[in-house]
């Protein structure tokens, strides 16, 4: 019979508890550390697993307690990522020291950071709301509902995708995780969904446009035109739609109507 | 004027924000106890505590801001002159224009800057 205690080893269930706990990474955001304590909350299901001695868990708790902040869809692949290093360690202290943990985590957030904040929020997000809105105009009563559901779906469908599949591949790959994302070209990504946007914006325009009489369709190119070149040049928009505000209530007092 | 409502709302808002973030730093401070001791099930509860302010800051105040906006609103556009609502009503047709436009801005030109690559 051999001495050799039996591998701890992460379970199925334990990475989908993590998976779900990584939708609420946000909830305890703090000016201090930011994403902590949310950090924390989705690794307890693999403290729990490797560490069931009350004394183990505490050098885990603290180390997971420490600043912590990156995209919250990304962030799935640092836990996968520290959750596949925490079990090496668990089993093998010699393999892993608790510092690699931490400069991992500080070396992978920032980057994630730069690709989720510029993939999620500045592409993926104006193109899913596009899509919504481009369903909305040509739709009419209660079929519109539809655009706003579509932007829900669509949005989601990849940040629950990559929070899921993320997490996944953290974990199956550890630390070769950080290679992958290095090979992976986020810029042509970006530049692939952008000039998609720009196909959707055009049929968008040839279509809500052919259902304009002609003073309307004057009046909505000009202003179209008119309010590209005021945003290239850096105009504020807020100060444009108070802007068109005015317009459209002067030209109604001028007796101009369209 | 819808502003004058606008107004009140976002400043209570914003102090109810301000208050739920300092709450969740001492929030911290209590996790850094916890954690000291070992006590998981008293983290989560934190996280649980916070999940519940969320609800409270968003869901609530939302649905209570739009719910009443639904009458305030309906009462302030009865009382304005017909001139400014025919300006306003024929307006939508600029503001769309000025939305696609600010669309085309976005997908336009944008890269990811050197330092986040």
């Amino acid at each position: 019979m051999s001495d050799k205690a039996p591998a701890k080893k992460i379970t199925g269930s334990d990475l989908f508890n993590m998976m779900w706990r990584s939708f609420y990474i946000q909830a305890v955001w703090n000016f201090e550390r930011l994403q902590n304590l949310g950090f924390l909350f989705c690794v307890i299901p693999m403290i729990k697993r490797l560490y069931p001695e009350k004394k183990d868990r505490i050098p885990a708790l603290n180390r997971h307690l420490e600043f912590f902040n990156t995209h919250p869809y990304m962030a799935s692949i640092v836990i996968g990522v520290v959750t596949s290093m925490e079990e090496r360690m668990a089993n093998d202290p010699a393999a892993v020291k608790p510092e690699d943990i931490r400069s991992l985590k500080a070396i992978m957030s920032g980057p994630l950071a730069a690709i989720g904040d510029t993939f999620f929020w500045a592409t993926l997000r104006p193109f899913s709301a596009l899509l919504g809105v481009s369903l909305v105009l040509l739709l009419e009563g209660d079929q519109m509902l539809a655009g706003p559901l579509l932007f829900l779906f669509f949005f989601n469908i990849f940040g629950i995708y990559i929070r899921f599949g993320g997490l996944l591949k953290g974990y199956r790959m550890g630390t070769k995780v950080v290679d992958s994302i290095k090979k992976f070209d986020t810029q042509e990504l970006i530049a692939v969904v952008n000039l998609l946007g720009m196909i959707v914006l055009g049929v968008l325009l040839i279509i809500y446009m052919s259902g304009l009489t002609l003073w309307p369709n004057i009046v909505f190119a000009s202003t179209f035109v008119l309010a590209y070149g005021l945003i290239r040049k850096k105009v504020p928009t807020t100060l444009l739609i108070y802007g068109v505000l005015v317009c459209a209530i002067i030209l109604s007092y001028a007796g101009f109507t369209f | 004027m819808p502003s004058a409502y606008a107004l009140p709302l976002g400043v209570i808002f914003k102090k109810l924000d301000i208050f739920i973030r300092r709450f969740s730093n001492n929030l911290v401070y209590y996790a850094d106890e916890y954690a000291k001791e070992g006590r998981m099930l008293r983290i989560q509860s934190m996280v649980v505590l916070a999940i519940a302010l969320i609800v409270v800051k968003y869901f609530l105040f939302y649905f209570i801001s739009i719910y009443c906006s639904l009458y305030i609103l309906h009462a302030v556009v009865q009382r304005l002159p017909d001139t400014l609502i025919a300006g306003l009503d024929q307006s939508w047709i600029l503001l769309i224009a000025l939305g696609l436009a600010m669309v085309l801005d976005t997908f336009m030109f944008k890269k990811m800057s050197k330092e986040n690559e």
